[in-house]
């Protein structure tokens, strides 16, 4: 090597010809010897995984495809007793992204915006970022997923996914409750009834894929094997929307907080209607507040008031510590009561008969009452009712109630002789009433009717059950009289008449505990409780209104509802009052039937059910345009024409296939796609008959 | 070996060709399979791939001596855009290394490395010191080449980055060094991986390479786009699933299926059988393109047929090597597979300019 500091610059001339390779022997060789060495390398590890581990890591390539995918087959519905649908599972799509495969994320999320109502801007910031699965939108509406698909943008997906989609909007929709995203029943009917709606899970090989979606094959019929039952619940869709309505109506004209109205056969213990304020919409539960989820007939305790006196006046009567005509001294409508003094809102009542203090609701009386029946009986009696233990309902997050112990002070018994100091839930409250009119037994609630599976076959009926016998038929009657007596003047009551009908029922005003200072306030609770027709009680109707702001008398604020529900509800069972025609007791009694409905028309044309039954084969008919009209519009002008309906989205209906004016069969189905904003509640103006 | 001089002036070197026209073929047909239920990749790399011919006739038929002339003015202009990249480049997955030329969207870091390879060449050319290179004579070079690669770098773009730096070692390594300089050039090496390794890597860069040191590690999304390639290509076994029948890589398994993973998904769906093929098909490549370097008529031609050989080599076997597992992901693509505008149009430019060599080692200049 000559160092030397010098380079020895060799330039060579470039239009030399080499007269030998520049590329030295031994320096290719090396060259090669390195490439051969790492290419040699790789096709080793080629060797090693495919043939080597090829058996190991096979098996783990097919335990990631197979082992836990989870493909949900259809939940069950959810039907009203006459087979309305309250709860159906129909495939909506879901978009999605895969951020890798984006050729322009900005231009995807400009044409994406417009589509899913959502902003450029959100759309950027989902697909942007190394995440190689975003959801953009689940469960969207069909058009919305075709518009998408036909855009063809790579990077954006669709799969099919359950959407759960309830008909009648808010009717029933605390009962009913709701499913969340991965298929589980959250709330309602939805949760507690989950494993039996739920659909069965199935493992398909090859059907997930790395994003771990299982895509809902619309091939693969086994799947419907798994599908989950139905149920039918003893529901009415008619009484419920009855119960809504004036629920909504009296809340409204009361400027009230809260409220339920509850409807059960007293006969079976079933539940017809079971309303609570504010309703609520389980198609949209994200929208509203967690808080107006609740199903307030359970789970909502409150101080009963004066509709408790008929437990007390029952069970003296049962205890034969009074009979109907024993005279209670009511003096001047005050007594007192160790340091506290209790007093009635009509005074200088004198002595009236025993049943005469359930007449007017006097405070004292009762408390002579309960006096004579002491404290343990009285308790006893109490829980005998079914106060202060879950009523067996079955829903979560049901109350018990609150029944304190003996031995109380003396103002403690006045005061749960007239209802405070103790607190019931409404289906309590029903449920007692229904004690009285079905002559003294403690009937377990119902909500089931049936449990179908998805050919309609039935797997599961519930019977009515009876818990125990409460009081003696001879003394339902005789409480009975009492509380028929309570409609009639000078009850306090009177506005709970029905011309025409028997009518038995209780008021109740109950002054509530104002929460800041634990005193008794000026907020009250105004209720009435009752059933009706009082010889052959068909209905209990419970109705509750939590702080009317208006009047404060549940003879003035819940005795009209009560009247207005019970009269429509026996109209749907061809019992007409005197003014709503000539038709009075025209059907006989159906009570006694535990499967009424059905050939009975129905009394009320705006609720017709959901899907029309199909009809006569034989003859076409016009399609009708359904553009713009909401979903009930929809289905009543569907069955008009005599025309099913299959539903998709929700809203206002803004696309509709056959077109108007295509012929179709009769009893044929039309496909309704809906989208957008409905009114929340009723325009009382033009809708209240 | 030895080519008897023809009187064809212009030799185009078919087997080059032939091997080229196989790799490309291979590529648009496992791109088709990766392509199933997406996008059309097939069709898009086809028309890249014309587009590339285009720009490798439009190499081939100026002397490539001429390049010689024109390295540091190519050199600079892409410094130019490489500049460009970090200001107005389009950001995507956390990198900034496109530009949208309008038309299209390019990275300019693939020319870069031709850009690396040419003034190497020259540089290499125009010297020649007896007794092989010492460190000191390669400043200039060294300068020219680190600030590419920290440009690059920068964007980040570590893949491109080292890529750059292997080539240009390997044709330095390839006109001799001393060996004391050799030395020296290992140590420094070593020691200046590790405040890079501290400082000049980006979170998720550092990742990658702990993922593959740590490959039991499976939540870490790198780890487990290796694992996942492993296990696609170990149940292609022997022979393959078939085309489009790879049920790992059509299910999504292996993310970047289509680009930096497709040896994956030649591994699943045409097995070992395929890998080999493709293998092949490489080893024939890089060895004609040194056996064009060998005959080239002068050394920047040497250098220049080297440097795109490097080029081909580190690709493959750091690609194939990081979906096997051996390697850390760093995101280098397949030369001719993977799917990509700019990469297809630099591998074309660079068989362009090796039947640019090949064609011309005959001609006396007049």
């Amino acid at each position: 090597m000559n160092e030397g500091g010098q380079r020895a610059v060799e330039e060579r001339r470039s239009d030399d010809l080499p007269d030998k390779p520049i590329l030295s022997q031994w320096r290719g060789a090396l060259v090669v010897l390195v490439l051969c060495l790492l290419f040699g390398a790789v096709m080793g590890r080629t060797l090693e995984l495919q043939v080597e581990r090829f058996d190991d890591l096979t098996r783990e390539a097919e335990a990631q495809l197979v082992g836990g995918i989870e493909i949900r087959a259809r939940r069950g519905a959810i039907y009203d007793r006459n087979g309305g649908e309250l709860a159906v599972s129909v495939r909506a799509e879901s978009i999605f992204a895969r951020p890798h495969e984006l050729v322009s994320v900005t231009q995807a999320a400009a044409s994406l915006a417009p589509l899913l109502g959502a902003s450029e801007a959100s759309l950027i910031q989902e697909m942007a970022g190394p995440q190689r699965f975003r959801w953009l939108a689940r469960r969207v509406a069909p058009h919305t997923a075709s518009q998408i698909r036909q855009l063809a943008i790579p990077g954006i997906h669709s799969t099919t996914e359950w959407q759960r989609f309830y008909p009648m909007r808010v009717r029933a929709g605390h009962l009913l409750g709701f499913v969340g995203d991965d298929g589980y029943g959250l709330e309602g009917i939805e949760r507690s009834l989950d494993a039996t709606l739920s659909g069965g899970v199935m493992e398909v090989r090859g059907l997930r894929d790395a994003y771990g979606r299982p895509l809902i094959s619309r091939e693969a019929p086994d799947l419907q094997q798994l599908e989950g039952s139905s149920i039918v619940l003893t529901i009415d869709a008619t009484l419920q929307r009855i119960a809504e309505r004036e629920l909504e109506r009296v809340i409204l004209e009361q400027s009230a907080r809260t409220g339920v109205i509850l409807v059960m056969d007293p006969q079976s213990g079933e539940v017809l209607a079971m309303a609570s304020w504010p309703l609520f919409d389980p198609n949209r539960f994200r929208s509203s507040h967690a808080a107006d989820w609740r199903n307030r007939a359970i789970t909502d305790c409150w101080e009963p008031g004066s509709t408790f006196k008929t437990f007390t006046y029952a069970a003296a009567l049962e205890a034969d510590v009074i009979e109907p005509e024993t005279r209670i001294e009511c003096g001047q409508g005050r007594a007192q009561v160790g340091q506290y003094r209790i007093s009635d809102s009509r005074r200088g009542i004198g002595t009236i008969s025993a049943w005469q203090v359930i007449q007017v609701s006097s405070n004292v009386g009762i408390y002579r009452i309960s006096q004579r029946l002491g404290q343990e009986r009285f308790h006893q009696a109490i829980r005998q009712f079914g106060f202060g233990e879950p009523s067996g309902i079955g829903l979560a997050g049901e109350q018990r109630g609150l029944v304190a112990t003996p031995p109380w002070a003396e103002i403690e018994l006045a005061n749960r002789a007239f209802g405070q100091g103790i607190a019931t839930t409404p289906i309590q409250l029903a449920l007692a009433y229904s004690v009285i009119a079905n002559g003294g037994e403690l009937m377990e609630p119902q909500l089931v009717r049936e449990v179908r599976s998805l050919d309609g076959r039935i797997l599961e009926t519930r019977e009515p059950r009876v818990r125990h016998r409460v009081i003696s038929r001879q003394t339902a009657v005789q409480v009975t009289e009492a509380l028929e007596s309570v409609v009639v003047s000078p009850g306090t009551g009177t506005r709970a008449a029905l011309s025409g009908i028997r009518v038995a029922g209780k008021t109740g005003t109950a002054q509530k505990v104002d929460p800041e200072t634990g005193l008794y306030g000026d907020l009250w609770m105004a209720s009435f409780a009752g059933f009706v027709p009082a010889d052959d009680p068909q209905f209990t109707i419970v109705v509750m209104i939590d702080e009317p702001q208006v009047d404060h008398y549940g003879g003035v604020v819940a005795a009209p509802v009560f009247a207005r529900v019970a009269e429509q509800a026996l109209a749907t069972r061809a019992v007409f009052t005197d003014q709503a025609g000539e038709a009075q007791e025209s059907a006989p009694a159906t009570a006694a039937d535990p499967v009424p409905q059905e050939t009975v028309p129905q009394a009320d044309p705006e609720e017709p059910p959901v899907f029309s039954p199909p009809t006569d084969d034989s003859e076409r008919v016009t399609v009708p345009d359904f553009t713009l009209l909401t979903l009930s519009e929809a289905l009543e002008l569907a069955e008009s024409e005599g025309i099913q309906l299959t539903i998709h989205g929700w809203g206002l209906v803004r696309h509709q296939w056959p077109a108007v004016g295509a012929r179709v069969r009769r009893g044929s189905g039309v496909d309704l796609y809906l989208r957008g904003q409905y009114e929340l509640s009723w325009d009382l103006t033009t809708r209240m008959p | 070996m030895a080519i008897p001089v023809t009187r064809r002036r212009y030799y185009v070197d078919y087997t080059l060709l032939a091997v080229v026209l196989c790799l490309a073929t291979f590529g648009l047909v496992a791109l088709q399979s990766a392509a199933t239920g997406a996008a059309n990749w097939h069709l898009t790399q086809a028309g890249w791939m014309v587009f590339g011919c285009a720009a490798a006739i439009l190499v081939t038929i100026v002397d490539y001596r001429h390049y010689q002339r024109l390295a540091y003015l190519f050199y600079g202009g892409v410094s130019l855009l490489l500049v460009l990249v970090l200001f107005v480049g389009i950001s995507r997955n956390n990198a900034t290394r496109w530009l949208d030329l309008g038309v299209f969207e390019a990275q300019p870091s693939e020319l870069a490395k031709l850009a690396v390879v040419l003034i190497t060449a020259r540089f290499l050319q125009e010297k020649q010191w007896v007794g092989g290179l010492r460190l000191r004579d390669l400043v200039i070079p060294f300068v020219l080449t680190m600030t590419t690669v920290i440009l690059v770098a920068a964007e980040p773009d570590l893949g491109t980055a080292l890529v750059i730096l292997a080539i240009f070692l390997t044709m330095v390594l390839f006109d001799g060094l001393r060996r004391s300089s050799l030395i020296i050039l290992l140590v420094s090496l070593v020691l200046l991986a590790l405040p890079v390794w501290q400082f000049g890597l980006e979170s998720y860069q550092r990742e990658r390479i702990t993922a593959f040191l740590n490959p039991e590690g499976l939540h870490q999304e790198s780890a487990w786009q290796v694992r996942q390639a492993i296990i696609a290509v170990a149940s292609g076994g022997l022979a393959g699933k078939g085309h489009g029948q790879g049920s790992q890589v059509q299910s999504g398994f292996v993310p970047e299926n289509e680009n930096d993973f497709i040896f994956a998904h030649i591994g699943e769906e045409f097995g070992f059988l395929g890998c080999g093929l493709v293998l092949a098909l490489y080893t024939i490549l890089i060895l004609w393109s040194l056996r064009i370097a060998r005959y080239a008529r002068d050394k920047f031609g040497v250098l220049l047929a080297v440097g795109i050989a490097a080029l081909f080599f580190w690709h493959v076997v750091v690609n194939i090597g990081m979906v096997l597992g051996l390697l850390p992901v760093v995101g280098l693509w397949l030369p001719f597979i993977s799917y990509g505008g700019s990469s297809v149009v630099t591998v074309m430019i660079s068989v362009g300019l090796l039947i640019n060599l090949s064609m011309r080692r005959h001609v006396f200049h007049s």
